[in-house]
């Protein structure tokens, strides 16, 4: 999208890092790496998917950016600020501008008010409106989530969980903020109720420049609304780039088994397909393998990736990647994965020159 | 059980583990009790998957609330049965209820964070089911959970027993409510949204691993989910809801390539797809009707494209229009509805 080198992006998050303390053998407590050195920006109108194996630090990543966590290491500027610096009382005048949709809208709704009164304090941040322009405000937002002003009087405990996931929607979006970390934002939506708030996200995003930071684990959604995509693994990001590129020609071995994972809503062609199954256990956040992380399930592991990190590095189609098969060798530098035969572990000469050379081509 | 019920070769017919009949259930609301299920009927055998899915707010969670005899107290069942392995549901006793819940049926709720004790470790959570329903000693019961936690896919299991559910991930979570509804080897499983948190290639080890249940435990499974691709997947038969109503009922490959009720023919449209990055998402214009403003007629009317003036006159009855393939739409014979192509 826009070139990030320009001027100073709208959000630019670098190396942000979070580690949690938790319970490890002998009720010892040990660090747990949610979140390694993760970096992006977002421009104004500009949406960053954040897809990601479950636990690999996506929601935390999200709260981070807003200090909702408190991150460990790292630095988070919204047009230009330096947010983990700033005193909370700064902070909570910047909240606004900045809305998180949670995962779990159960917990992020106050039980004891009406979805008039939890809507109107929204609104109050934001617009100086009397009592009953506050109320039809906040009929206007249930309507364009997909709500009757029937509604209004009811408490949170009243709905269905994909009806208190707009309303946690509704509420983010009437203090009209420029970004929102959206977690699992329409996951609990029927398609066309998700369509819906899709097109009513992207309106807004026309309209007024709202940047969204993306997490969802429904690919096809993902594909839909994102301008660029980033990949997650254990608490790193190990592939971020362009849209079309991530989908098209991952470069990335773990991006690669997310794809061909999705499944196909078509019973016939799904349950006659050939099933992609990581090898492998999930390895322990507290004790992640020497090296790549991913080195334990990759079907391409040959030997620096036990010892070495990979960097993360940029390939000449826009993407970046963190994976040895584009930095040593070179062997595939820069084409996708997918020239690879499904199985070839240590056999890293499996893609011939000639092969990266017409892939790039394209 | 009416004639005209889908049914599933392979699944046992003479003894079905779930069976519903007529069931309404009606909540009260500001303005007196509103209908929020309407005439639902359906069976689960042994081994059997079945999937619900619709509209937000149709009434899928509140079915699955039922069963468990669960409902809020303002709840309210004015007709209808449920009956767990032959044991009526309806109007039990409480301590019934509690003895079924668990051992016989369990349910994954769809916000897990709702249902976890925050003050408990999720390794007391796993085995407190296990030393209630089965008498299990503390050791025993910690040992289950461990195993518990390593069957659903959480690293290094026995460490983690000693966590609370606020350092889970959404997915974790989802997977420790997953944990403590099998501990017990239920004979019925109700899964409501049980992997919205959950990328793809744990979702799928996820789905092998019901379905290796299903076979060891003869397990019966209630599925609830808006993920298509998962109905596709696991499946055997489906239901659609809208309104409070089941509208279309098939298996899942006939529903899939066969729909006969214009709102599942709108669901399918609207399925994003991830081969393609498609211009416009569809949606199905306007919204479901406000429960005390039901139009006349078909609930779906005001929406569907294809209504005519007889649409509004009688509300459908749920009708065979093949043999295992039910639907409530009354120009079901007359319109070729399209399903998922190839
Ligand atoms: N408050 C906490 N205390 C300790 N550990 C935590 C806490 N919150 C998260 N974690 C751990 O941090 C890691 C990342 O969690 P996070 O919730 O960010 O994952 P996620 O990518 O959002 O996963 P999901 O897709 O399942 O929601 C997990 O291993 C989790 O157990
Ligand atoms: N405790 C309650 N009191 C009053 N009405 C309720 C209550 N719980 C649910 N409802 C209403 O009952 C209807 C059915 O809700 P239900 O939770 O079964 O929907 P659902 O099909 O599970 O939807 P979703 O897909 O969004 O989870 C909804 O219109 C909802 O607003
Ligand atoms: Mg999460
Ligand atoms: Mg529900």
């Amino acid at each position: 999208m826009t070139n990030p080198r320009e001027s100073e992006p709208f959000l630019q998050v670098s190396d942000l890092s979070v580690t949690f303390r938790v319970t490890g053998s002998g009720f010892r407590r040990v660090p747990l790496h949610a979140v390694s050195d993760v970096s992006f920006t977002l421009q104004p109108g500009e949406t960053l998917g954040l897809v990601g194996e479950s636990g690999s630090g996506k929601s935390t990543t999200g709260r981070a950016v807003l200090r909702l966590i408190e991150p460990t290491h790292g630095s988070v500027r919204l047009r230009g600020e330096e947010l983990t610096e700033m005193s909370r009382k700064e902070l909570r005048r910047k909240r606004q501008a900045m809305q998180m949709v949670f995962q779990d809208p159960y917990s992020s709704l106050d039980p004891s008010m009406t979805i008039a009164d939890s809507l109107a304090e929204a609104i109050k941040q934001h617009e100086d409106l009397g009592r009953t322009d506050v109320r039809e405000r906040a009929s206007e937002l249930l309507d364009e989530v997909g709500l009757g002003r029937h509604h209004l009087d009811r408490y949170p405990y009243e709905f269905s969980g994909g009806q208190r996931q707009r309303i946690a929607i509704a509420r983010a979006l009437a203090v009209r903020p420029e970004l929102i970390v959206c977690d699992e934002a329409v996951s609990a939506l029927d398609v066309s109720t998700q369509n819906q708030i899709i097109k009513l996200l992207e309106r807004l995003q026309d309209q007024e420049g709202v940047g969204y930071l993306f997490i969802a684990h429904d690919l096809a959604v993902v594909r839909h609304i994102s301008d660029r995509v980033a990949v997650m693994y254990l608490g790193r990001v190990v592939e971020q780039g362009p849209v079309e590129q991530i989908f098209e020609r991952p470069m990335h071995p773990y991006t690669n088994v997310l794809l061909s994972a999705h499944p196909i809503a078509n019973p016939a062609r799904q349950r006659g397909r050939e099933r992609t199954v990581l090898r492998g256990e999930l390895p322990d956040p507290t004790a992640p393998p020497s090296g790549c992380a991913f080195r334990t399930r990759c079907p391409h592991e040959f030997e620096p990736c036990a010892t070495e990190l990979p960097d993360l590095v940029e390939m000449p189609n826009g993407s970046f990647v963190r994976c040895h098969l584009h930095d040593q060798g070179p062997v595939l530098g820069g084409s996708t994965v997918r020239v690879l035969p499904p199985e070839s572990r240590g056999d890293r000469r499996a893609a011939t020159s000639d092969e990266t050379v017409s892939t790039d081509a394209e | 059980m009416t004639a005209s019920e889908p049914t599933l070769a392979g699944a046992d017919r003479r003894s079905p583990v779930l069976s519903i009949e007529n069931l309404t259930v009606e909540l009260a609301g500001e303005h007196g009790h509103v209908r929020v299920l309407d005439d639902v009927n359906f069976e689960i055998g042994a081994r059997e998957t079945l999937g619900l899915v619709g509209e937000s707010g149709s009434g899928k969670t509140i079915t699955a609330l039922s069963v468990m005899g669960l409902l809020p107290k303002s709840a309210r069942i004015p007709s209808g049965s449920i009956e767990m392995e032959g044991e009526q549901i309806v109007g039990c006793p409480l301590s019934d209820l509690q003895r079924l819940r668990g051992s016989r049926m369990a349910m994954v709720f769809q916000e897990p964070m709702t249902s976890l004790n925050p003050a408990f470790t999720v390794g007391d959570q796993i085995g407190e089911t296990v030393r209630r329903h089965r008498g299990a000693s503390r050791r025993a019961a910690r040992a289950r959970a461990v195993e518990m936690l390593d069957l659903v896919g959480i690293p290094n299991a026995a460490r983690r027993v000693r966590s609370y559910p606020h350092e889970f991930s959404g997915g974790m979570r989802q997977r420790v409510m997953m944990a403590i509804a099998l501990a017990c080897e239920p004979a019925l499983l109700i899964a409501d949204e049980p992997t919205t948190a959950l990328d793809v290639t744990i979702q799928a080890q996820l789905l092998d691993l019901l379905r290796d249940l299903q076979d060891q435990l003869d397990l019966a499974l209630l599925f609830i989910t808006h993920d298509l691709g998962v109905v596709a997947d696991i499946c055997d038969r489906v239901m659609v809801m809208y309104a409070g109503q089941v509208i279309e009922g098939a298996d899942a490959e006939t529903l899939f390539e066969h729909p006969e009720h214009p709102y599942t023919e709108g669901l399918l449209r609207a399925m994003p797809h991830i081969e393609t990055r498609s211009g416009e998402l569809f949606s199905i214009p306007g919204s479901p009707p406000a429960p005390l403003d039901r139009p006349p007629g078909c609930a779906f009317n005001p929406r569907c494209g294809y209504a005519e003036p007889t649409c509004t006159a009688d509300a459908p009855p749920l009708r065979s229009i093949e043999p295992n393939h039910t639907t409530r739409c009354l120009l079901a014979e007359k319109l070729r509805l399209q399903g998922v192509q190839e």
